[in-house]
């Protein structure tokens, strides 16, 4: 293969395609061509410039990571983070344990509370179809001690449920940004751009 | 004339007139939290004065009906002209009440509430003369295997019997585990037996006025409680293991163990009551 700046430039732009937008794109490529010509009119060869700068496999690869992970933190979604966590992954297999493994975890924790939450707000509200029944007097559905207090307490239960629920909305948003600080970290450790606290 | 609205302009006039902008988050999660505080304040507190933390012989400590999620089979026994009655109630694991309040007619109301519906006791009727018994046995009590025999859910056993108050009364209770409590102000004892394994008893006779009776209660492990009329001319004969004595209404008499209701006389009919208990507090009250 041959080590060029046209080759170079080529490599980059077919790996990035697609991901970040066309202006930006550009403002990277624009660079690195601006980079080989400052070399090569300070009289380096191609192939020494290309060592210099790395892999461009590995310069799309972390330009990518980059990007949507900024784009995650702008733009809050479910989809931009899952894309910005895949894209880590791609820096090597040791993020399988320190990244995705993690995330797995704070999915499952997230989804059992909404669930647990859920849960409670649905037998709160049978509990008040239940109490009412009983108080009508229909004996089948006789299942409180007293359905007066039945009532009240069906309604905690409910609030309770519902609180549980927005409670977790919250949670979720606290983790999405723990969750951008530790992917920006991450890969700040990886490409040996991290600064000293 | 007024044209007719669309359906849409209808909706969101009804929404805009909620006026729901000023309403935050923040103020949601407040009302929320109010009205949850609000609700189990008030729901936990009509619980408390409908009596389901009081501690009586039925302390419900749950909002629901401890039956309410079991499957209930009520077999009923009449009197059928009999003048005296015996009735052996044998219980593996599982809470008992026995109590008065049979309609006239019966002997005995037996409500089974199982959370296996097959699981339903034997029951064996026979008639002596004028007197008629009536035995009421768990299903694996005759196989010896209370505990391991059965599904956990076995555990989920209650039973209500209610006894007939017009004729009198030989009643003999053994049970394994669980609660047992046993209510009979309202009916007419000649003998009372009670065998009880682990689990609180409560044996409450206030109110009294059949006749003269004997009890003989072995307790195991677990507290009871006996109560008896206060001038009812009983004496309680304690054989105890480990556990506190409390008594109220009650005399210790000069026998070692031996206490008796206020105003006791040996002249007159006595219930004699004998006690063994192995470990646990007992509270003899005389009310």
């Amino acid at each position: 293969m041959l080590q060029n700046e046209q080759e170079y430039i080529r490599i980059l732009k077919t790996r990035l395609e697609g991901t970040l937008p066309k202006d930006e794109l550009d403002d990277i490529l624009s660079d690195y061509t601006e980079h080989f010509s400052i070399g090569k009119a300070n009289g380096r060869t191609d192939e020494e410039l290309w060592r210099s700068l790395g892999s461009p496999e590995d310069i799309a690869r972390e330009i990518r990571v980059m990007h949507l992970v900024k784009k995650a933190e702008n733009v809050r979604s479910c989809r931009n983070i899952f894309h910005a966590v895949v894209a880590t992954l791609g820096l090597g297999l040791f993020n399988l344990v320190f990244v995705l493994a993690p995330f797995i975890l704070l999915i499952m924790m997230l989804l059992v509370f909404f669930l647990l939450g859920m849960m409670v707000t649905f037998f709160g509200f049978a509990g008040i179809v239940y109490s009412l029944l009983q108080l009508i007097g229909v004996s089948a559905f006789s299942v409180w001690y007293s359905p007066i207090a039945g009532v009240f307490i069906s309604t905690g239960m409910m609030t309770t449920g519902l609180l549980v629920v927005i409670g977790n909305y919250y949670l979720a948003r606290f983790f999405y940004l723990v969750c951008i600080r530790y992917l920006k970290w991450n890969i700040s450790v990886i490409t040996g751009t991290e600064s000293a606290p | 004339m007024k044209p007719e609205q669309p359906q849409d302009d209808r909706l969101a006039n009804f929404i805009f007139s909620l006026n729901l902008s000023g309403l935050t988050m923040t103020k949601v999660i407040l009302w929320l939290i109010a009205i949850t505080i609000v609700s189990f304040s008030i729901g936990f507190g009509i619980l408390a004065l409908a009596g389901g933390f009081s501690p009586g012989p039925n302390p419900v400590a749950t909002p629901f009906n401890n039956t309410a999620f079991l499957s209930a089979n009520t077999t009923t026994f009449p009197l059928e002209g009999a003048s005296s009655a015996s009735v052996r109630i044998v219980l593996g694991t599982g809470d008992l009440t026995v109590r008065g309040g049979a309609r006239p007619d019966n002997l005995m109301e037996a409500t089974v509430y199982a959370a296996t519906p097959g699981m339903q006791p034997e029951y064996a009727v026979s008639m002596n003369g004028t007197e008629k018994s009536v035995s009421m046995t768990e299903t694996g009590h005759k196989k010896k295997d209370w505990v391991f025999a059965h599904s956990p859910d076995s555990w989920d056993n209650t039973w209500d019997v209610l006894l007939g108050e017009q004729i009198p009364l030989a009643l003999t209770v053994n049970t394994g585990a669980g609660d047992c409590d046993i209510l009979l102000g309202g009916t007419n004892l000649t003998t009372l037996s009670v065998n009880t394994g682990a689990g609180d008893t409560t044996i409450d006779l206030a109110g009294y006025h059949g006749g003269q009776f004997d009890a003989v209660i072995h307790n195991g492990v677990g507290d009871l409680t006996l109560r008896v009329p206060r001038g009812s001319n009983t004496r309680v004969r304690l054989h105890q293991g480990v556990g506190d004595i409390d008594t109220t209404g009650f005399e210790q008499n000069d026998e070692t163990c031996c206490y008796t209701s206020a105003g006791f006389s040996s002249a007159l009919p006595v219930n004699e009551i004998t006690i063994t208990q192995g470990v646990g507090s007992i509270q003899l009250e005389a009310v």
